[in-house]
């Protein structure tokens, strides 16, 4: 059997080779990158449990297995509602359509093109707020992107139109085939986008290792969905990096609903003042299901304000985790930060580990966090079954309720009818779709 | 508020009250630490066999283990654990018949620190076991106490008089491998305060230990067992205090608390130990592993503490909670000012049904201060109806400290019900503005506050302790606020 050290060693060989094979010129600086971030994932190796960050995610069966490239895909299906849409595909960027109009406000690339147009412009912001250097996923991503989607809007425009990012893992046989997407998004001075990013696909020992960057420039204005509904059994580690500067404000909500093995983690650095951040989270897991949400929010510039609330439905087997860290520099005064994170326990072999901390170094601030583990509320079962509804509808609204606090703040409206009707049929309850079409002819 | 800002210093520059030393001949085993060291400790206490073993299985497991280092809030220096002496105790002329042979040296130590060893001088309803660097020197109302078959005494006389106990419960709650400073503790450990109470007795009087470390280059290591049966009540207080010296000592202790069915303990501490000075010189280093288990049903182990002293104060109190229906309390106040470190907190195991625990923890900074709470609560599978509550609350006094929060919560019973809150603020502008308004000193004001804040705890702690405890917060913030 091999060592892991020997695995990681053979891994980041397969993709160095892989990586050869293609003709993407890229600017010399970038490709000295790749390579220390090779060195440092072989240095910093797969995390262990006794690793603070890792202590309730174990993730020693990635170890176990020499990830190689998925093979390129001939025909993926392209959604039906209107955006301008990007798909990547087992790693590769493969369609590109909808920016028409919009051509003159923003741009977007693939990794290719980006380093032919724009290497100046990848000089200076690629790879700026990933750490990759300390972060094994990050470094292993760092080192073995294939391709890469590269938005950019352009300073003091608008785009009311959703910019899609579709994720689309589809391995050819159970061999444990990785892909490796990255992102970056770049907002300029005083510009407004919305961005939705889905994955999907996988089987059982597929791994989706990503990161996204996300830059917002003074005033920038960025509302950000990640939607994630992998198959069960797929690994997906995904790194979301974000720096705002003075006056800019960013709203994510992270969904996941698929994956076997998960791990979100949301790194938000306020750098500027007034910065504004808002954090929604929500997870279903069922099954085997392992949910890790890892969020790190970073007050560095006094007077910014962070909003974050994570919600969990845990059934079967499933098991969530939750660590929200709130780091408020020295000299960030005026922070307001509130962290909430609840977590509803369906069934007795379902298991949550939470873990919200607050680190303070200045004194004029408010923080806040607020924990809960527990069941649907016997009061709340009791007015509805008062009201003449059957005991397990009762129940069923209540978590359908639990989950639509943050459904309902999903502005895209086609995203947000597809996960509650999804969660609607989940929890056997009729449709709104339907409800919809009844109401609204 | 600048125009304060000359009393305030004048107030900070506060001595500490309790750093006197008293000039008294000890007899100390060499530095340094190694089997034969222990040997020499255990024959000095005349020991039997079976806890030498004991020892030396702890200290042989401690040369294994690596000092933790992986606290961020953290920082101190190295330790160097061969140049502390590992026991050093009065000498004795005579061994004592009475209470009044002590030492007249010590006696007076205590006088001067609030705690007469003549028992009709000692409030009533106090009984004390004084403890002065590695030995206990005298234990009041021990006859007393005996009448009701309450067994109170230092760890050395329990050994030698009521083995059996000792060695059932020894261990049983904080074994020798627990953590590092447990094993050093296991290794080397010289006395501290022992408690049985028989079945169904409620204990008539608060029994108490003074810890007083008073010797140069040494560190305290006492250890503490205390046994509640079936039915029984008892509430126990602790307080200490070291003089000022410019090096860091160590203080490793070990409390071991085991609760039957439907018995009781309460366990307050004030913890005053030299914080080091202004410049963060000196102070004691307060690594402390306190647990206790609810053995039996619908019993429960209650712990309130003030933390005020240490330059690093690292200790939780936790509630190991087997016994169905048993309860388990953590009320903390922890003040950190100048250069003092505190990362404490509580972890309460949830094993039995429909357990119960409450945490309270009120973390105060000031100055360069930096002040953690870190606690678990962790609710296992056959743990139905477990409720936690928990709330951690912090207060910031100047821009240079630090507080953080960092529970850990695990749930495996999905009937479990758990919450936990926790916010950090400044003290509000808006407040000391009220009461100054009102005539209060910017002073007595933030006194108010800080003791409004701490209430909730506060009214945990036995009378005696409570009036001593809200003196001693205003004594280690004054000066905070400018």
């Amino acid at each position: 059997m091999l060592k892991t050290s020997e695995r990681t060693g053979d891994l980041l060989d397969n993709w160095a080779a892989f990586l050869r094979s293609r003709s993407v010129d890229e600017p010399p600086s970038l490709r000295r990158c790749r390579q220390a971030a090779a060195e440092a994932f072989a240095r910093l190796g797969y995390p262990l449990k006794k690793n603070e960050d890792w202590k309730y995610t174990n993730v020693s069966r990635l170890a176990q297995i020499v990830w190689n490239p998925a093979p390129p895909i001939e025909r993926i299906s392209i959604p039906d509602w209107e955006a301008i849409r990007t798909i990547i595909a087992n790693g590769r960027v493969v369609y590109r359509g909808g920016v028409g109009e919009w051509g003159d406000k923003v741009s977007i690339d693939d990794w290719d093109r980006a380093c032919k147009m724009h290497a100046n412009f990848l000089e200076e912001h690629w790879n700026q707020v990933a750490r990759w250097s300390q972060h094994p996923f990050a470094a292993l991503n760092t080192a073995c992107f294939q391709d890469a989607v590269i938005i950019r809007v352009k300073a003091g425009h608008e785009i009311n139109l959703p910019i899609h990012i579709l994720m689309h893992h589809q391995p050819s046989i159970n061999t444990g085939q990785a892909c490796f997407p990255r992102i970056l998004i770049y907002l300029e001075t005083g510009s407004r986008a919305t961005v939705v990013e889905s994955y999907q696909g996988g089987d059982e020992a597929s791994f989706t290792c990503g990161i996204v960057e996300i830059i917002l420039e003074r005033f920038a204005h960025l509302d950000y969905y990640k939607v994630q509904q992998e198959d069960e059994h797929n690994i997906h580690i995904v790194q979301t990096y974000i720096r705002l500067a003075q006056g800019s404000e960013l709203r994510a909500h992270i969904v996941s609903l698929g994956g076997g093995l998960v791990r979100n983690e949301c790194d938000v650095q306020l750098t500027g003042e007034q910065g504004v951040c808002t954090l929604n989270g929500l997870y279903l897991a069922h099954g085997r299901q392992h949910v890790d949400n890892h969020t790190e929010i970073e007050h560095v510039a006094p007077g910014c304000v962070s909003f974050e609330l994570y919600k969990g439905i845990l059934s079967d087997r499933a098991h969530g985790v939750f660590h929200g860290k709130i780091y408020v520099h020295p000299g960030a005064q005026k922070t307001d930060a509130k962290q909430t994170n609840q977590a509803l326990l369906l069934s007795d072999d379902a298991e949550v580990d939470s873990k919200p901390q607050l680190e303070i170094y200045a004194d004029d601030v408010r923080c806040t966090h607020g924990a809960t583990v527990g069941q649907l509320d016997d009061r709340q079962l009791f007015y509805l079954r008062t009201r003449g509804i059957s005991a397990e509808q009762a129940r069923n609204l209540l978590i359908y309720g639990f989950a639509e606090e943050i459904i309902s703040r999903i502005h895209v409206a086609p995203v947000r009818y597809q996960l509650e009707d999804l969660l609607l049929a989940q929890e056997g309850l009729p449709l709104e779709s339907e409800l919809r079409r009844v109401i609204l002819p | 508020m600048p125009t304060d800002t000359a009393t305030i210093t004048q107030l900070t520059q506060r001595e500490y009250e309790w750093g006197f030393y008293t000039d008294i001949e000890e007899e100390k085993v060499p530095k340094g630490l190694n089997e034969e060291i222990i040997r020499t400790i255990s024959r000095l206490k005349g020991e039997p066999e079976w806890l030498l073993e004991w020892r030396l299985r702890a200290y042989r497991h401690w040369l294994t283990m690596e000092e933790p280092r992986w606290l961020p809030n953290i920082r101190y220096g190295q330790i160097d654990y061969q140049d502390i002496h590992y026991y050093a105790a009065p000498k004795r002329r005579k061994p004592l018949a009475s209470l009044d042979e002590v030492d007249p040296e010590i006696r007076r130590t205590f006088e001067k620190l609030g705690i007469p060893l003549e028992e009709q001088k000692r409030l009533a309803g106090v009984a004390v076991d004084a403890v002065f660097d590695s030995v206990s020197v005298a234990t009041t109302y021990k006859e007393k106490l005996r009448e009701l078959g309450i067994i109170f005494c230092s760890f050395s006389e329990a050994v030698r008089e009521h083995p059996e106990l000792v060695r059932q419960y020894l261990g049983s709650v904080v074994p020798y491998n627990d953590n590092f400073f447990a094993a050093l503790n296991s290794a080397v450990f010289s006395d501290g305060s022992f408690v049985y109470v028989p079945p169904g007795v409620r204990c008539p009087m608060e029994l108490s230990t003074y810890f007083r470390i008073n010797a140069r280059e040494t560190g305290q290591f006492e250890r503490t067992l205390i046994i509640a049966d079936r039915g029984s009540y008892v509430s126990y207080l602790e307080g200490c205090t070291a003089p000022m010296r410019d090096e860091n000592q160590l203080h490793a202790a070990v409390v071991e608390l085991i609760a039957l069915d439907e018995a009781e303990i309460k366990y307050s501490t004030v913890q005053n130990w030299y914080p080091g000075d202004k410049e963060g010189r000196g102070g004691i280093y307060n690594f402390v592993t306190k647990r206790g288990a609810c053995r039996g049903r619908r019993s429960k182990i209650s712990w309130t503490q003030v933390e005020t002293g240490s330059a690093i104060t690292w200790k939780y109190p936790s509630v190991i909670l087997q016994g169905d229906d048993s309860v388990g309390e953590f009320y903390s106040v922890a003040v950190t000012n100048n250069y003092q470190q505190a990362d404490t907190g509580t972890k309460m195991i949830h094993i039995g049904r429909n357990t119960r625990s409450t945490i309270v923890s009120k973390g105060i900074s000031a100055g360069h201060g930096q002040n953690t709470y870190r606690g678990l609560v962790k609710i296992m599978k056959g743990a139905a109806y477990a409720r936690n509550y928990s709330q951690c609350d912090s207060l910031l006094i100047g821009d240079k400290c630090g507080a953080h929060t960092m529970p850990y919560i695990e749930v495996r019973n999905a009937t479990a019900r758990v919450e936990h809150e926790a916010s950090t603020s400044k003290i509000g502008e808006d407040q000391i503005f009220y009461c100054r308004q009102r005539g209060l000193s910017t002073e007595d004001a933030v006194n108010m506050i800080v003791n409004g804040f701490c209430k909730q705890v506060l009214l945990n702690l036995p009378m005696e302790f409570a009036v001593e405890a809200q003196k001693l917060l205003g004594i280690s913030l004054e000066g905070s606020v400018g």
